[in-house]
Formats: structure tokens, C-alpha cells, sequence
């Protein structure tokens, strides 16, 4: 209840005090089934219920500092839940919260923004079903502060700093907070527009190197590299390949990932609309000297993630949306291979 | 279902005529385009006749010269029938071209719906550039303060005003297509940022409940809790929500920025033409009133 406070409280009183303007605001109600598949043959057939809240706003203080709000608050539950796997949760409740300023001078600008992120999952008796795509509860906190430069009205240049903070609900050990920075060169070119970003980031874990000790606990140097584009015409399209790299010292957790992202969408004829994305990536962890301390998932790992759906606009304020996502991880552990695919139907009122 | 009659009024009023008039103005384009490809091969012909009887005067070659000289001037004279009879194109062609802007016009006006408007506005769009295209003489387009030069003299008979106002029509209704036009660019840019906006919506939707945990642990396939956190591994790898772990931290300023740029120009653009329209109007009342005046 507290926590329910706390995040209206942190999105109503932005919008009092600053005189926010509401951009958007999105209702979904969702019917789902999901089909959940385990190499080890654990299999999870349900139905559930959906209900997802979507809301952006926009204020400007004294015409200097420009606001942005984005909250997505959602709620889903099972109608089936007891499987020989174990047992689903009950309720899962999620949250993203993005909160932005910035202060245009000239052809500069300056800002920060906070960003918040929960999920929780309402626990079980005993023996709980953790679904890898998405069955943990955390917490994440983060912070920015960033300044940028328009060039010419092509390009773009700006560099920030940041600083998180992840706790997990049930895994204390695997909570981190981490502080980095990043830059990022955006060209807008007449039809599309070309990002080319870096970013490092060192993260402290409560890890210990060694099982059972706190004299060294876990630190890693993540950098990553990318590029991508995005055009408008003539359908929306925004795709993007980076280079992650980490450097662990903790053995069995330095890897490299190449991840390919794509996204797009299009308005097709008789008031329908189609939107897709898909995220590839190929991880493979680099093999420690000697033994490692904890049973961990080394060599290739391929995670891939895919959706589709398809709008019909019914009304100004009315749309029915038919979608599908699909999750697949494959890796020489055979114990984590899953696959889980999605099929809903929504109804979303737009107001 | 409420739609359909007015659909229906579309169809008629827009779809079919147009089909009718863009026969006319097709069939006069394909003969423009005939009649300036013809121009254009007998100006290259022309060209190096006159090159060739340069050559052949300068080798004192004379009877040659001579007979070229009387190639050219018949080359010259059929040139000039092709002239006028572009030009004699043209002006059907403006008619044409004045009657269905004015009709298109005139039902983009009284659309309401902002998707059908655009849709008179690409088409008005298709056949200004067309307009420029094969005619350019009759585009009628001059700067946009010109027209202001367009007075009235005191020596102006009736011919001549009306000729003026003519001139000033026509620069009103380009105007008024450079509006259509810009209020249709504009309903396609908004177009492109909903979708825009929708596919990131989507993308926000689909990762708010699942998004990879990054478990690397097999212990954790079935059962996990506080009692096994000794040999917890699990991580949330950056993923596409719009959280700073994927992102630079820093917002799309760019696209934020051009979005409200690109809506503050049209509201200026608009204004302008709109001011100017004005003025013109006045300008072609006033105009119509004296050479009234000057009919006995």
C-alpha cells in the first residue's frame, strides 16, 4: 500500500506543482494465453488477465525548463496457476516511471532525468515457478544528468552521466548499483537519422568472488558500442546493431554480446496498424582458468525476443489489438533452454 | 456506416470528374510531351547544322554553306510552328488546369475529415508540380511579395484590368494551393509521429512485464529463494524499454526539439499565407470593382 502511495505521489505531484499538460493516457485490457516450454520439459499452459495503464505528460516551467512524464503502470494475473513446474504468482504488478528536464539555451541544452522501474509478484506457499522471461521481482532506480549540443540542425552531440541502483526481491546477492557515462552523435539526414553512442559503466555487485565471503565482492567494467537508424518513411523503421563487452572479476562473467534490435511500424488501409520488433542477441561468456566457483552458463547463450501485433481503430478513443510474442534462450546448458510464446487480444481506450 | 453516404458524395464529386478532367489534362500532357521532345530534337539538330556551316564557311566552302543555310532557316521555321504550338498546348492546359485546382480546392474546403483533406492535397500537390512541369511559363508563381507590384495605372483600360485580375487569381490560387499543400505535409508529418509513437508504445507494452531476468544459474530453473541466494546469479541485462541501462540516459532532444520546430514553422508558414491570401483578396475585389467602373 505504502509503495502504491509512493508512486502516485510521484507522479500526481510533478503534475500539480509544474502545471503538466497530458499528452496521453492509454487504457489495455488484455485476454492472454501463454505456452511456456522447458527443455526439461516443464511446461506451463495458462490464461490470464491484463490490465496496463499508459501515461505522458508534458510542462514547461517559466518557458526555460521543458518536462516530460512517462508512467506505465500494469497489473496481470493467472487464471491457472498450479502446474507440476510449480506454481505461478498470483499478481504481478509493474511499473516504469521516466521523469525528464531540460533546459534549452541557444543551440545547447542541458538536463537530468530520474528514472524508476519495479516488478512485483505476489509470493506463493512454496516452490515457486520462476519464468526467465520475466519472473523476477526487482527494483531499479536511476538517475542522469546530461548536456548536448545541435551543431546545425543535422547534427547532434551530447554526453551524459549516470547512476543506478538494482535490487533484486529475492536475490540480495545479485543487487548492484552502478555509475557510468556515454555520448552519442545523432545525424538527421533528410530521410532518416543515424546514432552512433559508447557508453561504459562500472558496476559494484554484493557478489562475493569467492562463495561464502565478503573480502572481495564482484566489479565489473561494461562498455558497449552501437549504431543505429531510424527513418519515418515510408513506414517507420528504427534498427540497431552494439558491441557490449564486460570485463569481470569475477570468473565465468566476463562476456561479449552482439545484440541486433529492430522495430517497426505502419498505418495500413481500413483504420488498422502494424507494429513489430525484435531483439537478437548472441552472448558468449569467456572460459575462466581453472575450475569456477559457481555452476554458470558459459560458451554461446542466444537470446531472442520477437512480437507483432495489429491495431484496428475503432474510434477516436477506441482500438482492438491482436498480438503475439514469442521469447526463445538457447544455450550449452541445456537445464536453462525455454522457449514461451504469448497470444492476446486487447481492447485499448485512448484518452 | 454513418461515413458511407458522405464516401459516396466523394466518390462522385471528387473521384469521378477528376477521373474525367485528369483524361483532358492527361491527354494534353502526353501531347506537351510529344511536342517538347520534338522541340528538343530539332534545336540538337539545329545546333549542329550550325556548327557544321561554321566549319564549312570558315573552309570558304560556300555553295555548301549555303545550302546548309537554307536547312537551317527551314529547321528554324519548324521550330517555330512547334513554339507556338506548345504555346497554343499551354493555354488549353491553364484552362484545364485553373478549373480543377479551382474544384479541388473548393472540396478541400469544405472536408471536414483531416485524412481526406489530405488526400485533396496530394493531389493538388500532383498537379501544381505537373502545372510547373510542362508549363512553366503559365505556373503563374512569382515571389511572394511581387504580386504587390501588380497596380493600378491610370492609363489601364479594360483589357488591361482584366488581365490584372487574372493575374492576381492566379497568384491566389497558388496561395491557396501552397496552403492545401502545406496543411497535407503537415497531417503527414503528425501521421509519422503517431506511428512513431505507437511503435514505441508497443515496445514499452511488451517489455513492462516480460523482459529477460538474465538468470545464469541452472539451479534456478524450478525453486529459488533467500536460502539459496549463495549460488544466486541473476542479472537485468539492458533490454529496449526506454531505460537509461539501453540508452545513453540522455532523451531524443532531437526529435522532441524538430517535432515542436516543425510545428511552430507551419503555424508561421500558415499565418503568412493566410495574411497574404488576404491582402490578395482585397486586391483582386478592388481590382474587379474598377475595371467594372470601366465598362461603359
Amino acid at each position: 500500500m505504502n509503495r502504491f502511495l509512493l508512486l502516485l505521489l510521484l507522479h500526481s505531484l510533478p503534475l500539480c506543482a509544474f502545471g503538466f499538460q497530458l499528452e496521453k493516457q492509454k487504457l489495455k485490457l488484455a485476454l492472454e494465453y501463454e505456452n511456456y516450454q522447458s527443455i526439461q520439459g516443464s511446461e506451463i499452459r495458462t490464461t490470464g488477465l491484463e490490465a496496463t495503464y499508459l501515461l505522458k505528460a508534458r510542462g514547461a516551467l517559466a518557458e526555460k525548463i521543458h518536462y516530460t512524464l512517462d508512467y506505465q503502470t500494469g497489473v496481470k494475473t493467472n487464471f491457472y496457476r498450479d502446474f507440476q513446474a510449480g506454481e505461478l504468482s498470483p499478481l504481478i504488478w509493474s511499473n516504469r516511471f521516466v521523469i525528464n528536464a531540460s533546459v534549452p539555451v541557444d543551440r545547447l541544452y542541458f538536463g537530468g532525468s530520474f528514472y524508476f522501474r519495479n516488478k512485483w509478484l505476489a509470493e506463493v506457499e512454496e516452490n515457486q515457478f520462476i519464468d526467465i522471461f520475466g519472473g523476477v521481482g526487482f527494483r531499479e532506480l536511476a538517475g542522469s544528468g546530461y548536456a548536448g549540443w545541435q551543431i546545425t540542425r543535422k547534427w547532434d552531440i551530447s554526453a551524459s552521466i549516470q547512476k543506478s541502483d538494482l535490487n533484486f526481491a529475492e536475490f540480495p546477492l545479485s543487487n548492484s548499483n552502478w555509475i557510468g557515462a556515454s555520448v552519442r552523435i545523432s545525424n538527421k539526414l533528410s530521410q532518416c537519422k543515424l546514432n552512433l553512442e559508447y557508453r561504459l559503466r562500472n558496476v559494484d555487485y554484493n557478489r562475493p568472488v569467492f562463495p561464502f565471503s565478503v573480502r572481495e565482492l564482484q566489479k565489473d567494467h561494461f562498455q558497449e558500442i552501437g549504431a543505429s537508424v531510424e527513418f519515418l518513411r515510408p513506414f517507420y523503421f528504427s534498427g540497431g546493431y552494439s558491441y557490449q563487452d564486460n570485463d569481470s572479476n569475477n570468473p565465468g562473467f566476463s562476456y561479449f554480446n552482439h545484440r541486433v534490435t529492430l522495430l517497426i511500424g505502419t498505418e495500413l488501409t481500413h483504420d488498422f496498424h502494424l507494429q513489430a520488433y525484435g531483439i537478437v542477441q548472441r552472448q558468449t561468456f569467456l572460459e575462466a582458468v581453472g575450475e569456477l566457483q559457481f555452476p554458470l552458463l558459459l560458451e554461446e547463450n542466444a537470446n531472442n525476443t520477437m512480437a507483432a501485433s495489429l491495431v484496428r481503430t475503432l474510434s477516436e478513443s477506441r482500438e482492438l489489438e491482436f498480438g503475439v510474442q514469442r521469447f526463445s534462450y538457447n544455450s550449452p546448458f541445456a537445464e536453462l533452454d525455454a522457449s514461451k510464446y504469448i497470444l492476446y487480444a486487447a481492447f485499448n481506450f485512448r484518452f | 456506416m454513418k461515413n458511407h453516404p458522405r464516401f459516396l458524395c466523394l466518390c462522385a464529386f471528387v473521384v469521378f470528374p477528376s477521373l474525367l478532367s485528369a483524361a483532358t489534362l492527361d491527354t494534353l500532357e502526353q501531347t506537351i510531351r510529344e511536342t517538347d521532345r520534338e522541340i528538343a530534337l530539332l534545336e540538337k539538330e539545329y545546333g549542329k547544322e550550325q556548327q557544321a556551316n561554321a566549319e564549312r564557311i570558315r573552309k570558304s566552302q560556300l555553295k555548301e554553306a549555303y545550302v546548309s543555310a537554307e536547312l537551317l532557316q527551314e529547321i528554324n521555321q519548324r521550330l517555330n510552328g512547334l513554339h507556338v504550338k506548345h504555346d497554343s498546348l499551354c493555354n488549353q492546359w491553364k484552362g484545364l488546369y485553373r478549373n480543377e485546382a479551382d474544384r479541388l480546392l473548393g472540396i478541400a474546403e469544405s472536408e471536414q475529415q483531416k485524412d481526406k483533406k489530405a488526400e485533396i492535397g496530394r493531389r493538388l500537390i500532383d498537379l501544381q508540380a505537373r502545372n510547373s512541369r510542362f508549363c512553366p511559363e503559365s505556373a503563374g508563381i512569382l515571389p511572394s511579395s511581387a504580386w504587390k507590384s501588380v497596380k493600378i495605372e491610370s492609363y489601364d483600360g479594360p483589357r488591361e484590368m482584366e488581365e490584372k485580375t487574372q493575374l492576381l487569381r492566379d497568384l491566389s490560387r497558388e496561395v491557396s494551393i501552397s496552403l492545401t499543400k502545406l496543411g497535407a505535409q503537415y497531417q503527414d508529418a503528425l501521421r509519422e509521429h503517431r506511428t512513431r509513437e505507437r511503435a514505441q508504445e508497443f515496445i514499452q507494452e511488451g517489455t513492462l512485464f516480460n523482459d529477460s531476468a538474465g538468470i545464469r544459474s541452472p539451479t534456478f530453473t524450478t525453486t529459488a529463494g533467500p536460502g539459496s541466494a549463495g549460488i544466486e546469479v541473476v542479472d537485468r541485462p539492458s533490454s529496449v524499454d526506454g531505460s537509461p541501462s539501453n540508452t545513453s540516459g540522455v532523451p531524443e532532444f532531437q526529435n522532441e526539439a524538430n517535432a515542436q520546430q516543425m510545428e511552430a514553422e507551419y503555424k508561421k508558414k500558415r499565418a503568412e499565407l493566410l495574411l497574404q491570401q488576404e491582402e490578395l483578396q482585397k486586391r483582386i475585389e478592388e481590382f474587379s470593382r474598377k475595371a467594372r467602373s470601366l465598362i461603359p
